[in-house]
């Protein structure tokens, strides 16, 4: 698996949705990109089963 | 003194005695003013007190009720909403500079609305973390707010405001937002009811920053009673009179809710199994990615409109709230997705799982309030980040769309704690009827507060 770069992410993300990030902030940014990357590979690593997912879709 | 001016008095009283002549909506309003100008100075839950405007609603529903009009079933009942929802004439800041020089509100919100067409009287906006993004109500703009039972404490957030409000005994009905925990969370720490409704039955129209597919308005209040007339108002239902003596299926929650708790949370949450003969135990169905998966579909959802003002407007944040408003906006669109996928199949192993009972007792917070300013918490040993611990037991239940009630637990100890109920969509019923039933047994109680 390749490591997660919490920087280069950032650099190559707020390009794209035209972001300047200050060179003080850019500490703090990364450390809650890894921290939801965290979550995200605990739902990436888990294959959703496909019965149900619809029925579930309405959260009414 | 007239027991409807009292600072505990129940919303359901104060409407009674109006409605029957025994006391005026613009003596209640007085008096809730005054109230408010002694305790706020220290508690610090309004960010705008609305005193003009409410007194004449009041002087409104006291003309109506002379004249022979039904002035509604919360006639002269004084409320405040978080700062997020909109109060015509009032700027609605989200708690943040960004907003604070916005125009005013030209309308109610739609839950302001109908709380006031039942003839409830808005008293104004109540503080929040900046823009509901965070756990403690210690907002840099406005100041923080502090938790009346012990001024040195966080009421816990973001609708830290409403919570600390009722707990001061400044009103006996408030409005909250709630997405991963936000009514819930201060709830507990304050010692009030709190209820994160069925999502999609509360009106959305009027809301600063809530869109997405998590969050919702909630009322919060001292009495289940009081929590159920205004929920029935603001969902438009008939309002059906809590039955303590119900008859339900009602089990604790195993696992992943046993662990990290303090003394005080663990023995709430035994106290109200023990009191309710819930002698099962069921595990919830996956806590962890629910969490995970909850927290990752707000954050991205939190960030939706954001970038025209963390581009001009970066300074006008509060850093952190900046900082993780920044990372939210950049998350791939895989990440969402893939969180709304397992959300989904998470909802219908959450609804199975409810099939088989009626109610789920749970812990609302693992301690009781931290003092503010405090980065971390020791519990069950271990020391953790405050933030995300406060909300460890309310996060996984944020992606269900189910009703979740917090209810304030008697107990021996000088600071609140709560528990969470938890039932099936547009079930809010059985929750009220197991408050009630633990209120009947004095295993529920909501206190206002003597340190304010």
């Amino acid at each position: 698996m390749t490591a997660f770069d919490p920087y280069a992410f950032l650099d190559a993300a707020a390009a794209a949705v035209d972001l300047a990030v200050a060179p003080g902030q850019r500490d703090a940014v990364a450390a809650n990109l890894v921290r939801l990357h965290a979550l995200a590979q605990q739902l990436l690593d888990f294959e959703v089963p496909e019965r149900s997912t619809q029925q579930a879709q309405d959260p009414s | 003194m007239n027991d409807a001016l009292a600072r505990d008095a129940p919303a359901h009283c104060i409407a009674s005695r109006v409605r029957r002549r025994e006391i005026s909506a613009c003596e209640v309003i007085d008096a809730a003013l005054e109230r408010i100008a002694a305790a706020d100075s220290s508690v610090h839950a309004f960010t705008h007190v609305a005193a003009t405007r409410a007194r004449e609603h009041a002087r409104r529903i006291d003309e109506a009720i002379v004249a022979g009009r039904d002035a509604g079933p919360l006639a002269g009942v004084p409320f405040a909403v978080k700062a997020m929802i909109d109060i015509a004439g009032v700027v609605t800041s989200a708690g943040s500079a960004l907003h604070v020089h916005d125009a005013t509100a030209r309308i109610d919100a739609e839950v302001v609305r109908r709380l006031q067409s039942a003839g409830a009287i808005c008293m104004g906006a109540l503080n929040m973390d900046e823009l509901g993004m965070g756990g403690t109500t210690e907002n840099s703009h406005f100041g923080p707010t502090r938790n009346p039972h012990d001024l040195a404490r966080t009421p816990g957030g973001s609708s830290g405001g409403s919570a600390a409000a009722l707990a001061a005994g400044m009103v006996p009905l408030a409005l909250g937002g709630d997405a991963l925990g936000s009514i819930r969370l201060p709830a507990s720490l304050c010692g009030v009811y709190g209820l994160r409704p069925t999502r999609g039955t509360v009106p959305t129209a009027g809301l600063l920053g809530a869109g997405g597919t998590i969050s919702t308005i909630g009322p919060m209040a001292r009495s289940a009673f009081d929590l159920a007339i205004a929920h029935a108002i603001l969902t438009d239902q008939p309002h059906r009179e809590p039955n303590a003596g119900a008859s339900l299926r009602i089990a604790t929650a195993g696992g992943y809710f046993r662990d990290r708790l303090d003394r005080d949370a663990a023995s709430a949450v035994e106290r109200v199994a023990h009191a309710l003969d819930a002698n099962r135990t069921i595990d919830f169905p996956d806590p962890v990615r629910a969490k995970a998966a909850a927290t990752l579909v707000n954050a991205s959802e939190s960030a939706v409109g954001r970038l025209p003002a963390l581009r001009a407007h970066a300074s006008d944040f509060d850093s952190g709230t900046r900082d993780r408003f920044i990372a939210h906006a950049l998350l791939p669109a895989q990440w969402y997705l893939h969180a709304q996928r397992f959300r989904a199949w998470h909802k219908s192993e959450v609804l199975a799982m409810l099939a088989r009972i009626d109610v789920l007792v749970l812990p609302a917070t693992p301690c009781v309030a931290p003092r503010l300013g405090q980065a971390t918490l020791i519990v069950d040993g271990q020391e953790w980040p405050t933030g995300p611990m406060l909300g460890w037991f309310t996060q996984p239940l944020a992606g269900t769309d189910c009703p979740v009630l917090t209810v304030p637990v008697a107990h021996d100890g000088p600071l609140p704690i709560g528990i969470q109920l938890l039932a099936a969509p547009r079930c809010e019923h059985h929750l009220f009827d197991v408050a009630a039933r633990l209120e009947a047994l004095g295993v529920a109680s909501s206190t206002v507060a003597t340190s304010s």
